[in-house]
């Protein structure tokens, strides 16, 4: 039926008049006229006869550059809420990498990984602490802590020189200065993780076993 | 005992042990005194841990204090 139909003007008419959303377009038309045609049927006679397209383009200039931004610095995943929460959207990841691909948008991830691990192989030398803040200066990513750092130089076959504590390094609890003796014990003790009022007491108590050690 | 006299009492047991007349007994004695001390911290800390928690999840109290 859907070969053999004949389009009246009335209908045309409809169709230019409803065809915001193919799907809804088709049902209000078999509704209104009584007929069986397809959703196909009815978007090929509206492209190629009546030269409509529907006028759903929720892709703006401005959505894809500021997806492009948000891509250099999060994953898709990321993008998605962050991009979602600044437009109203409800695009699903999929959407995004969909629509991503067809613009050309590139998430350019790689380069960055680049970036980061050029960072991390000309500063071996330093701390995985220090590397993650040269890399958060450098380009503006922030590694929640230095582990990150430790596996992507791990993965680079790179092995930062083993750093051994001596017991003459200096080391601080809540800005006090303790000796090798104290640090272990409190660390050992895990106070480290104490409520921060109970650890001066803490301390004291691991300055007494380290006294209490060096007598005997 | 409140935190701030155990303080006190660490306090004195440190300049004692530090003394050069500190024998085998003050020692021991203090060793005992940082024992309970450390007993006592981790008490006040799982008290302070439980007060945090009622605040923040108060649905977990009837669970903790049927666990203590």
């Amino acid at each position: 039926m859907a070969n053999g139909h004949k389009y009246t003007e009335e209908q045309d008419e409809f169709i230019r008049q409803n065809y915001t959303d193919v799907s809804d377009c088709v049902r209000k038309f078999n509704e209104r006229f009584r007929t069986k045609l397809s959703y196909s049927a009815i978007k090929t006679h509206a492209n190629r006869k009546l030269k409509i397209v529907t006028g759903f383009r929720p892709w703006t200039e401005e959505m894809n550059t500021v997806i492009a931004e948000i891509l250099l610095k999060y994953s898709y995943k990321q993008a998605a809420v962050i991009f979602n929460n600044r437009f109203g959207t409800d695009f699903t990841v999929k959407q995004i990498q969909d629509h991503c691909v067809r613009s050309g948008i590139k998430r350019n991830h790689a380069a960055f990984l680049e970036q980061v691990d050029e960072i991390i192989s000309e500063n071996i030398g330093k701390t995985y602490e220090e590397i993650r803040k040269l890399i958060h200066e450098h380009t503006g990513k922030e590694y929640c802590d230095y582990t990150a750092v430790c596996a992507r130089a791990t993965n680079l076959g790179l092995s930062r020189p083993h750093r051994v504590w001596q017991t003459s390094d200096k080391r601080e609890i809540n800005g006090e200065e303790v000796t090798f003796s104290e640090y272990v014990r409190f660390i050992g003790n895990r106070w480290n993780k104490l409520p921060l009022e109970l650890q001066p007491l803490a301390l004291q108590v691991v300055r007494l076993q380290a006294e209490c050690k060096k007598t005997i | 005992m409140k935190l701030t006299e155990l303080q006190s009492i660490l306090g004195e047991e440190i300049n004692k042990v530090r003394q050069p007349d500190a024998d085998e007994s003050v020692i021991k004695r203090s060793q005992t005194v940082a024992l309970l001390a450390k007993q006592v911290i981790n008490n006040a800390d799982v008290i302070i841990r439980f007060d945090k928690m009622k605040a923040v999840q108060p649905e977990l109290q009837a669970r903790i204090e049927e666990l203590i």
